[in-house]
C-alpha cells in the first residue's frame, strides 16, 4: 500500500515491526525483501512519487573543502531516490577491497548475486574473458604484469521507484508513506534504544512511527545528518559517542584525460576499455593495479578506462574534457610531439595506425584516460551540521570533502606504471597531460556522486558507528543501510554493494525474534 | 583553420630540420646504422633534442652509440654485420625490456623507453 502522509489524520502513529527511512536503492530493496514475510514494515519516503522542487530543497547544504556539485543536485529526494538518475555502472568489490571490512567478499558474494538480478544486469560474471568479442578484447597482460583487467556492467539503469513500485504497493505487509520526512529519532532516556520517529510533511502535518527496529536508508549525507540532528538525549547526536558520525565522508574522484594514449586504433584490446555493448549488455572494461603493486607502490585502489578522441569535442554524452585542457590540446606545441612519437612508434612496433596529417588537425592520440580512485578513509573529510535550517527546521548539512594530499602524485604514478605496461606490451605510448600541456588536472577533479563512509562499519565502537550487522553500536534497535556504512570505498559505483548489504540486513532482521 | 596553418608551418620547419639533419650525416658507420632504426629524422630530431636537454652528458654521438650498443648487447662489428631488419627486431625487444624495467624517460609528458630516446638523439 502507498499512502500520502499529507492525508493522514492528525496525531497519526504508524506502527510496525520494521520502520525504514528512505526509499532509494537500499530502502526499497530492504522493504521488498521483507514483503511477504510475517513482519509489518513501513517505509517512510521524504519525497513524493515524482520530483518536486520543494522536497528537493530539503537536500540543500553547504559544500566546503574540495568542490563537489551542490548537494541538492547530487541526490534525488523522491520515491526511488538517486536511482532516478544513476548511470547504472555496477561491479562487486574485489576481495582486497574488503580489507577494512568486518567480513570479506565470500560473505557478500551470495548477496551480490541477488543484487545483480535486482539491478537487472546481464550474466553474473565479471571475468573480462567472458566479455571478449572480436571487436573488443581485454588486454592479455603477461605473467608478472603489474596490471589486470576488470569489468563494469551497466544496469538499464534500473529506476527502483518505477520498477519495484508495484511490488510494494501490492504487498500485504509493507506500507509506503510518501512526503514523510524524518525530523527526529526519539530514544529512551538511557539513549540506548530508539522508541519512535517524529515525521513531518512540508504542509506542516506531524506524525510519528513506532517500530521494533528502525533502519535509516536515507543516503550518505542524510544518514549522518539525521543521527547528528537527533540530539535531545545525546547532545552530540545518536551513535556519536566517539565523534565518528559524519566523519570519513568520501566520494569517488574522477579525473578525465589525465593521460593520452597513442596506439593502433584497430586493436580490439583498447576498445575493451571503453563503454560498449556485448549482446544486450553494456559493459566497460577497466585496468587496475594488482594487489601487490598497490601495496608496494602505496597506491589506492584505482580504475583506468579509455575514452576515444570523439570525446574531446565539447559535447559528447555529457562527458566533456575540461575547457582549459581542450584549449591547450589545440595548440601545435602540444600536438607536434605526438606526431613524432607516433612516427617513432611505427618504427618500433611496426604495426601502428599511421594517422599522419590527421594528427595536426585533431587533438592528439586515439584515447584519453578516465581515472577513478577509491582514496584512503580520512576522518577530516566529513559532514557536520551548519547553522542554517531547512523548511522543516532541520539544520542543513555542511560537507567538507577532502582529497588526500598525495592524490595527484598517486594518480600520476598510476599513469606512469600504465605507460610502462603499455610500452612493455608493445601496445602504445602514454603521455601525461599535465606534463605536456601544463594543465592542472586537480582543477578538474569531479565527483562520482557516491556519498560514502559517514557511518562506517567496524566491530570496535571506537572505530565505527555501526557493527558488522549495520546496527548502530550504542542503540539496540537502530540500523543503517546504504553506502554510509562502507569503511573503505574501492573504486566501483556503490549501488550494487548497497543493494547486497540491504539484502544481508534483511536476513539479519528476519533472524531477530518477531 | 588556425590548426591547419600551424600544422603547415610545422611541416615547413620540419623539412628544414630534415635537410639540416641529412646534411650532417656522420662518418661513423655504427651511428649511421643505428640512426636507420628510425625512419623519421624530423621527429627523431625533435624527440632527441628534448632528451639531450635532460641528458647533456650523452650529447656525443659516439658515446650515445656505445650506450645503445651496450643496451642491445652488441659490439660495433655485430651492429654492422646485422641486417637492418634483425637489428630493428633487437631494438624493438630492448625498447619493451626498457619499459618492463622502468628504464624510461619523460619527454614533454611522453613516457618513452630510454633506448628509443637515445636512438632519436643520434639525429640531433
Amino acid at each position: 500500500m502507498i499512502i500520502d502522509a499529507k492525508k493522514l489524520a492528525p496525531n497519526f502513529t504508524a506502527e510496525a515491526e520494521v520502520c525504514i527511512v528512505g526509499a532509494g536503492a537500499a530502502g526499497i530493496t530492504l522493504a521488498r525483501d521483507l514483503a511477504g514475510s510475517n513482519r509489518k514494515v513501513v517505509l517512510m519516503e521524504g519525497g513524493d512519487l515524482s520530483y518536486t522542487p520543494e522536497s528537493q530543497q530539503l537536500y540543500a547544504g553547504d559544500v566546503i573543502g574540495h568542490s563537489s556539485i551542490p548537494l541538492d543536485m547530487d541526490r534525488l529526494r523522491f520515491f526511488g531516490g538517486t536511482t532516478n538518475h544513476w548511470s547504472g555502472s555496477c561491479s562487486p568489490f574485489w576481495q582486497s577491497d574488503f580489507e577494512d571490512w568486518p567480513f570479506g567478499l565470500e560473505t557478500l558474494e551470495p548477496y551480490y548475486r541477488r543484487a545483480h538480478a535486482i539491478c537487472q544486469l546481464g550474466p553474473y560474471t565479471y571475468n573480462p574473458e567472458d566479455w571478449n568479442m572480436e571487436q573488443a578484447r581485454a588486454l592479455n597482460f603477461p605473467p608478472g604484469s603489474r596490471f589486470e583487467s576488470g569489468v563494469f556492467q551497466y544496469s538499464p539503469p534500473t529506476r527502483f521507484g518505477s520498477v519495484y513500485r508495484d511490488d510494494l504497493a501490492s504487498s500485504s505487509n509493507v506500507t509506503v508513506y510518501l512526503n514523510a520526512n524524518l525530523i527526529d529519532i526519539e530514544t529512551a532516556e538511557s539513549g540506548r534504544e530508539a522508541t519512535s520517529l517524529q515525521l513531518a510533511c512540508l504542509d506542516g502535518k506531524r506524525f510519528q512511527a513506532r517500530a521494533r527496529q528502525y533502519v535509516l536508508a536515507a543516503g550518505g549525507v542524510e544518514n549522518a545528518r539525521l543521527l547528528l540532528s537527533s540530539s535531545k538525549v545525546r547532545a552530540a547526536g545518536l551513535g556519536n559517542e566517539y565523534d565518528l558520525v559524519g566523519r570519513y565522508f568520501k566520494d569517488h574522484p574522477y579525473v578525465r584525460a589525465g593521460g593520452t594514449i597513442v596506439a593502433d586504433s584497430a586493436r580490439p584490446d583498447l576498445w575493451f576499455y571503453t563503454q560498449h555493448f556485448v549482446g544486450k549488455t553494456q559493459i566497460e572494461g577497466y585496468i587496475r593495479a594488482t594487489d601487490e603493486v598497490m601495496r608496494t607502490e602505496g597506491l589506492p585502489p584505482f580504475a583506468i578506462g579509455f575514452r576515444p578522441p570523439e570525446l574531446l569535442t565539447p559535447d559528447f554524452g555529457g562527458f566533456t574534457l575540461p575547457a582549459g585542457l581542450r584549449e591547450r590540446l589545440s595548440t601545435d606545441a602540444a600536438n607536434s610531439l605526438t606526431y613524432f612519437v607516433q612516427r617513432l612508434s611505427l618504427d618500433v612496433e611496426s604495426a601502428w595506425d599511421y594517422l599522419h596529417y590527421k594528427v595536426w588537425r585533431k587533438p592528439p592520440g586515439l584515447f584519453t584516460t578516465l581515472y577513478i580512485c577509491g582514496t584512503e578513509p580520512d576522518p577530516l573529510s566529513r559532514v557536520t551540521l551548519g547553522s542554517s535550517v531547512d523548511a522543516l527546521g532541520m539544520r542543513r548539512p555542511v560537507l567538507d570533502w577532502r582529497l588526500p594530499s598525495d592524490f595527484e602524485i598517486t594518480m600520476r604514478r598510476a599513469h606512469e606504471l600504465l605507460a610502462e605496461e603499455l610500452g612493455r606490451m608493445g601496445v602504445g605510448r602514454l603521455r601525461l597531460e599535465s606534463a605536456a600541456t601544463g594543465h592542472d588536472p586537480m582543477q578538474d577533479v569531479s565527483n562520482g556522486h557516491h556519498q560514502m563512509g559517514t557511518t562506517r562499519m567496524h566491530r570496535d565502537p571506537r572505530q565505527g558507528v555501526v557493527d558488522e550487522h549495520c546496527r548502530v553500536h550504542s542503540l539496540a534497535n537502530l540500523y543503517i543501510a546504504g553506502s554510509s556504512v562502507f569503511p573503505s570505498y574501492a573504486c566501483d559505483n556503490p549501488t550494487m554493494t548497497i543493494v547486497a548489504l540491504a539484502l544481508r540486513l534483511s536476513d539479519h532482521l528476519r533472524s531477530l525474534p518477531s | 583553420m588556425a590548426l591547419v596553418r600551424a600544422g603547415g608551418l610545422a611541416f615547413t620547419l620540419g623539412r628544414q630540420v630534415a635537410v639540416a639533419a641529412t646534411s650532417s650525416l656522420p662518418a661513423d658507420p655504427v651511428v649511421a646504422k643505428l640512426r636507420s632504426l628510425v625512419s623519421d629524422p624530423v621527429g627523431a630530431h625533435c624527440i632527441g633534442q628534448i632528451y639531450l636537454s635532460q641528458a647533456s652528458a650523452e650529447s656525443d654521438p659516439a658515446h650515445l652509440a656505445s650506450l645503445i650498443l651496450s643496451s642491445l648487447k652488441l659490439t660495433s662489428q655485430d651492429s654492422l654485420r646485422l641486417q637492418r631488419r634483425a637489428l630493428s627486431k633487437l631494438f624493438g625487444a630492448e625498447v619493451r625490456a626498457d619499459f618492463a624495467a622502468g628504464r624510461t624517460v619523460a619527454l614533454n609528458g611522453w613516457i618513452l623507453s630510454r633506448t628509443e630516446a637515445r636512438v632519436c638523439a643520434l639525429w640531433t
